[in-house]
């Protein structure tokens, strides 16, 4: 038999998007949503281009490109051009127009002296009775210049400095930077600052430049799914620099962990994932450094808190055992790594340490927070929430402490959800109803004109319309309550907050009956994990001592509120404890503290995890709790 | 007395090892409350832990066997009142009666037919467990001849119901070492019939129509005349009685405090036709270990043990149908086909919008362990090989003449892969919810 | 364990007006009242007893297998008729007239129709009735409503609300004075909620009959079963939206099933055809009577009666 002799050609196209003007070149099948991808534009793709969340609209203004069918896409907008960039295949060359709001917000915050200095000051009591022991340590040496006598070698004559006791054998030490010790040396005429990192084993030697340089700072890092925090630290002090924040770029691949699993196995997946998160960390540490006015080989050291995947998809790990079961992940404990290992744009040797995390759903940024808050130390039985994109729960005091993890979805960081928003200037973070009718009082961000809804304004606003009887025990949207603010938005009832216009509105502000079934679901996966593990432990919610709520809907949420539609458990106010930023506090304190290193250690061997998506009553009391404040009360 | 998890690790060493194979001491804990794990796997348990949580673990029911070999029964050991606590564990044995007044090929014939029934039915071969023989003359000669043509004619244990100690002699002598259990002891005769359950080591049944309080107190003889394994018969004057008496009965031995109550139970269903069959179903359902039906009838077989089956299910393992084709209403090969989990809730949702949309259709169940549409697709349960592998296995991809499948919203993203594994079909990627089921089959099934 | 006796009751729902109580039935039939788990009487009161009500389509049943067609042969087509057949020939109590025609999909008769067909019954039988749409949505509404507004003042028993589609059919159970059947997906937490919901609407919950869904013997019957034990010792134990009644619709579940249609000439050991698809009727009326039952809907003559006899046993006290 002869084998046929074929000629495979492949039909690229070019994709143009206005108004950048970028161009990408693809296969021809590929979707836009390919082609966004391939230029990395962030393209509002919630549902990770599954073609459900709707959000990823484009106008096609020239080419080929057949229609796309979606609620989202009236036929006269069909008609003229939309479509779906997810669902759109490249059938030819294509000019086409990315609207905004198809596209991620940047939402680059920096955070405002007067925030950093009251959280300074938590740092402070979180730091209390640990000592200020850092993972990376600057001395400044008085070298004595060789002679013929004194000839030892640059680098042993640097070590001999150093004095350090009990080390045989030297420091470690970079190629790189080993050949620009000679030339420091005699630049700064043997007067020297010596960075040495000591994260437990064997020290290394990670920078050597002119004494009286700038203090070495570190970098904490909340690598969340849904909104990364970075934060700049001067090691010497504990003091915080300078804070800033992004959307994590991977959202392009999915909003929620099991998508971007997903997203990572497909080929090239895997790099495309670690790719978007550190430019997403690039992006941070760049305008931190361009507020602090510090160089990248400033930065000193740099921890990690982050949940399992998070960390997997940074390293460039295989994520996917992670959702096939019995859910293992790669490591759950990673080594300490160099900054370069992992890609990160700091000083290449600089020590890159990771919170420990106990398994696949319960991770780092977990145990981090739990180390901020202390709880570990304390004889009170305390309950711990961290609500990001995943729930997070950690039951327990310093005798024994379970976790568990429960889907939460990133309703509360304003993804999803129709003017939501994540915690920044403009964001509505607290609502007041006075009346069914009235209009409702808003507090925004810094007090801008208001942009969106952020998670603890959506809490405010769901509280208050149940009480008021517009939002039913279901929390649908009661068209019966003949409130005047219900009106049609996208074929769903939709409780409207503020017109374009007012209160400097730059758009209408409003909440629809599929945004409140999202935050249903939120508040019950949170209300039915505590449940569970409260029965679990065969504890009734009255012998909780102390709440403390960890997470980007920080101090903002109002416990009462919370309280009302369930998602808190009902204890006096003077329980809850708001710990801002869990994740940053831990990622600071390791990044501190020898002490805290070694607690978290202990931390992730004594932490229970209690599997819910196997528990026999987590979906009972999941259903018992989509309903407000709950079945049973 | 139940020991929770918190209270069983606080008997623990809390060193956190992990040689018993799990993370900390406080998983192994909650494990062994859930009597998942044994107390030895832990090396350094104290001796006092080792007593505190040993004198919990002694199950409140004894354990009886009847018969030997193959088909030996099992009957005893419940942990619970209610089944949605803990699933009920040695299943209710269904025996049929014959007795020693009929020849021997009626024997031989009932004992056959009784045998011989055998059904497989969810995953389970349905069968009776016991033959119960009755001496009815007072002749040791005619009931152990009895017995002995029962035995030839079948393979179960038996039981033989005689308050007649030298009839039960002569039985239990033609059957040896075949285990069988003796109903036998009442107040009139229990030291001598619990001699010969002593002396022929079988399990004994003792009855009483006086009440659980005197039942007991007749246990409790046997008992001290050295008789171990015990099956108690409370002799209801009702059917309210009898399940006011069975569920004390219950109760008390779950409890533990109450002598002579920790046993299994047997019920005489007594009538026949419909009125005993109904009496076995209350047996079955409210704590009998066994059941004894009089001269039951081939048709009574399949819906008893398929009861029987029901109440023994696991209550928690999740709700699951069974993976096939469903079809909603007048369906044919021409009618949608959807597709979604063996999840017995997204099955119920799914298929009664389906019904409310009032098109027939058939609906596809994948098998994905009985988890939802999201979580199985997480674990990687119900995914385009999944659902591919299903529409083969049921021979859709050689009946169904559009060549089309539906497939839930939650899943869109796998539509391209599903395609690709069923080459010639149009995957359509139906509505996330179910409630939208039903303008989705109208507006976007009908049109397509 | 429910050791201690509880002391919490089912609330008591009456269904049927009488003359005295602004109605034309000749007696009503009342449900509920427990204070044990079923037939527990030595620790409790259960005043009322079980009833189980016969079920009438509204059109010619051609899905029924002939076993359980045929005691109705002569009545097939003429539901009145066999309603009075049922009330009158054979003693019952209570009917459920099953209104599967208005389906669209089947004969798709009117609310008009079906309204009519209502008075007509109420007009030829004096026994408390169960009037039953095919399934929620429009329809479903348009035809209940109809059919309520008919049996104005009869207090007729109007099945079912669900979760997604309870408010006009409670809207008209208050507006013409009738009570309801509450219908969830066999969880306790659901059915609870759709009773809250119920009464958000300022219904009675004395009006309120719970359906968890029958699973029949060997398609589910566990579920319902323990769900049903479940919803009850909650109520027992005080809370107040699950001390309803239940209602079971046993013989529809039951007459679909493979096991009561496979005649014997296929398989053989299965027994006699008949027989065996009473007894599964039987099986799955009785095991539920246990879980906590207080209206039955069914379908055989014989079930029917055996199953009477059963709570007749059950209802004995001492």
């Amino acid at each position: 038999m002869c084998p046929a002799v074929m000629e495979i050609r492949l039909n690229t196209h070019k994709v143009k998007f206005l108004p950048s003007g970028r161009e990408a070149l693809v296969n021809e099948g590929s979707t836009i949503y390919d082609a966004a991808l391939a230029l990395g534009l962030p393209l509002r793709v919630e549902c990770g281009g599954k073609g459900t969340c709707g959000r990823c609209v484009v106008k096609i203004e020239a080419g080929p490109c057949a229609p796309t069918p979606h609620a989202s896409i009236a036929p006269d907008k069909e008609k003229k051009g939309y479509r779906l960039a997810c669902r759109a295949a490249v059938a030819g060359d294509l000019v086409l127009y990315l609207p905004e709001e198809s596209t991620l917000p940047a939402y680059d915050i920096d955070f405002e002296t007067v925030v950093l200095s009251e959280d300074d000051a938590k740092r402070r009591k979180a730091l209390d009775g640990l000592i200020v022991s850092p993972v990376v340590e600057r001395r400044t040496l008085d070298l004595p210049r060789p002679s013929l006598e004194d000839n030892l070698g640059d680098f042993e004559r640097l070590a001999r400095g150093l004095k350090i006791p009990g080390l045989t054998g030297g420091p470690r030490c970079a190629l790189d930077l080993l050949k620009k010790i000679p030339a420091a040396l005699r630049d700064s005429c043997w007067r020297v600052d010596v960075t040495v990192a000591d994260p437990g084993g064997r020290p290394e030697i990670t920078a050597v430049g002119p004494a009286g340089g700038a203090p070495p700072v570190g970098l904490a890092l909340d690598l969340g799914t849904t909104t990364v925090v970075g934060e700049l630290v001067d090691l010497a002090t504990g003091a915080c620099i300078r804070r800033a924040a992004a959307y994590n770029r991977q959202i392009s691949c999915g909003t929620d962990i099991i998508s971007r699993i997903i997203a990572a196995g497909r080929p090239g997946g895997r790099d495309l994932l670690r790719g978007l998160a550190l430019e997403t960390i690039g992006r941070i540490v760049e305008r931190l450094l361009a507020h602090a006015g510090l160089n990248a080989e400033a930065v000193a050291a740099a921890a990690v808190a982050g949940n399992t995947t998070m960390v997997h998809l940074l390293l460039g790990l295989d994520a996917e055992q992670i959702r096939l079961e019995p859910y293992i992940p790669a490591v759950n404990r990673p080594p300490v790594l160099r900054a370069a290992d992992a890609g990160l744009p700091i000083n290449p040797s600089a020590p890159l340490i990771f919170a420990p995390g106990i398994g696949s759903y319960v991770g780092g940024d977990v145990l981090a927070g739990v180390l901020a808050c202390g709880m570990g130390r304390s004889e009170a039985l305390t309950l711990f929430i961290d609500a990001g994109t995943n729930g997070e729960i950690v039951l327990g005091n310093r005798d024994w402490m379970m976790g568990c993890a429960c889907s939460t979805g990133p309703a509360f960081e304003g993804i999803g959800i129709a003017c939501g928003m994540m915690a920044a200037p403009g964001a509505v973070e607290a609502v007041a109803l006075e009346t069914p009718g009235a209009q409702p009082s808003l507090t925004t961000i810094s007090c801008a004109p208001p942009r969106g809804i952020c998670g603890s304004g959506m809490i405010d606003l769901m509280a208050c319309l149940f009480r008021h009887g517009i939002l039913d025990r279901k929390g649908i949207l009661n068209p019966q309550s003949a409130c005047p603010r219900i009106e049609e938005r996208g074929g769903h009832p939709a409780y409207l907050v503020r017109k374009k216009g007012e209160d400097g509105a730059a758009k209408e502000i409003y909440l629809t009956g599929v945004d409140l079934k999202k935050l249903l679901l939120t508040k019950a996966a949170i209300q039915a994990a505590i449940r569970t593990m409260l029965a679990e432990a065969d504890l009734d919610t009255r012998d909780i001592a102390r709440v403390v709520i960890a997470g980007r809907l920080g101090e903002a949420i109002d416990a009462a509120n919370a309280i009302a539609i369930g998602m808190l458990p009902a204890l006096p106010l003077e329980r809850f404890e708001y710990v801002g930023n869990g994740s940053l506090w831990g990622a600071n304190l390791i990044l501190l503290s020898r002490p805290a290193r070694e607690e978290i250690r202990l931390l992730a061997d004594r932490i229970t995890y209690l599997d819910l998506s196997t528990h026999p009553s987590y979906m009972e009391q999941f259903v018992a709790s989509l309903f407000i404040p709950h079945t049973d009360s | 007395m139940k020991l929770t998890g918190l209270q069983i690790f606080k008997l623990l060493p809390n060193k956190n090892c992990k040689e018993c194979g799990f993370q900390t001491c406080l998983a192994f804990a909650m494990k062994l409350a859930g009597k998942q794990a044994k107390l030895d796997a832990c090396p350094h348990v104290s001796d006092e832990a080792k007593e505190k949580l040993g004198a919990a673990s002694v199950p409140p029911i004894r354990l009886v066997k009847i018969g030997a070999g193959e088909r030996e029964v099992l009957i005893g050991e419940e942990l619970v009142l209610f089944r949605h606590e803990k699933t009920f564990y040695h299943k209710t044995a269904l025996a049929a009666q014959v007795d020693d007044g009929m020849d021997a090929v009626t024997l031989a014939a009932r004992a056959g037919a009784a045998s011989s029934f055998s059904v497989d039915r969810a995953g389970e071969t349905l069968r009776l467990d016991l033959i119960a023989v009755k001496e009815t003359a007072g002749d040791p000669q005619k009931f152990a001849a009895a017995v002995r043509s029962v035995k030839a004619s079948s393979p179960l244990p038996l039981i033989l119901v005689s308050k007649n100690p030298e009839c039960l002699r002569a039985a239990i002598e033609a059957v040896k070492d075949s285990r069988p259990l003796v109903w036998g002891a009442d107040a009139g005769n229990v030291e001598k019939v619990a001699a010969v359950a002593k002396e022929f080591s079988v399990p004994l049944v003792v009855e009483s129509g006086d009440g659980i309080d005197a039942l007991a107190a007749l246990a409790v003889k046997a008992a001290e005349a050295g008789v171990e394994d015990i099956v108690l018969a409370p002799l209801s004057n009702s059917p309210a009685a009898r399940l006011g008496d069975f569920t004390q009965l219950r109760r008390r031995a779950l409890a533990r405090t109450f002598k002579g109550t920790g046993y299994p139970l047997v019920m005489a269903a007594g009538g026949s036709g419909y009125e005993g069959a109904a009496a076995a179903v209350a047996g079955t359902c409210k704590y009998a270990s066994v059941v004894v039906l009089e001269n039951p009838e081939a048709w009574e077989f399949l819906p008893l043990l398929t009861l029987r089956q029901n109440i023994y299910t696991d209550p928690q393992k999740p709700l699951q149908v069974d993976p096939g084709v469903y079809k909603i209403g007048e369906a044919g090969d021409d009618s949608p086909l959807l597709v979604t989990t063996n999840f017995s809730l997204t099955y119920f949702m799914v298929s009664t919008e389906i019904e409310a949309s009032e098109i027939p259709a058939r609906l596809l169940i994948a098998e994905a362990e009985g988890q939802s549409v999201l979580t199985a697709w997480a674990a990687g349960k119900f995914n385009a090989d999944v659902i591919a592998k299903a529409v083969v296995a049921q021979g859709l991809d050689k009946t169904v003449t559009h060549k089309r499948i539906i497939i839930p919203g939650y899943v869109a993203m796998i539509s391209g892969d599903l395609e690709d594994k069923l080459p010639g079909w149009n995957v359509m990627v139906g509505p996330q919810e179910s409630s939208d089921i039903p303008s989705y089959m109208k507006d976007v099934w009908a049109k397509a | 364990m429910t050791d201690q006796i509880p002391t919490s009751a089912v609330r008591r729902v009456r269904i049927g007006n009488t003359a005295a109580q602004g109605g034309t039935r000749a007696f009503s039939v009342e449900v509920g009242g427990e204070t044990c788990l079923p037939f527990l009487h030595f620790e409790g009161e259960m005043p009322l007893r079980p009833v189980i009500a016969w079920e009438i389509p509204d059109v010619r049943p051609d899905d029924w297998v002939e076993t359980v067609r045929e005691p109705y042969a002569a009545v097939l087509d003429d539901p009145a008729a066999w309603a009075r057949l049922a009330a009158e020939k054979m003693g019952a109590r209570l009917l459920c007239l099953d209104l599967r025609g208005t389906n669209p999909d089947k004969q798709n008769r009117t609310a008009a129709e079906a309204a009519a067909l209502v008075k007509k019954v109420l007009a030829e039988v004096n026994v408390p009735l169960i009037v039953k749409r095919p399934g929620p949505g429009e329809k479903g509404n348009e035809v209940l409503t109809a059919c309520a507004e008919a049996a104005q003042g009869e207090r007729v028993l109007l099945a079912s609300a669900v979760e997604d589609d309870y408010k006009t059919l409670v809207a008209a159970a208050i507006a013409y004075g009738h009570t309801v059947v509450a219908e969830t997906p066999i969880d306790v937490n659901l059915c609870k909620q759709l009773n809250i919901l119920i009464s958000d609407l300022h219904f009675p919950p004395e009006g309120i009959v719970i359906d968890p869904l029958t699973g029949g013997l060997g398609y589910g019957l566990e579920y319902t079963y323990s769900v049903m034990e479940r919803i009850r010792i909650q109520a027992l134990g005080g809370d107040a939206m699950t001390q309803m009644p239940f209602i079971s619709f046993v013989g529809q579940e039951v007459w679909k099933t493979k096991e009561v249609k496979v005649p014997v000439e296929k398989e053989p050991r299965w027994g006699d055809r008949t027989k065996r698809g009473v007894l599964w009727e039987i099986a799955t009326a009785v095991s539920l009577l246990h879980a906590g039952a207080d209206i039955l809907v069914m379908r055989h003559p014989e079930a029917i009666a055996a199953v009477e006899k059963t709570i007749d046993g059950l209802m004995k006290k001492g």
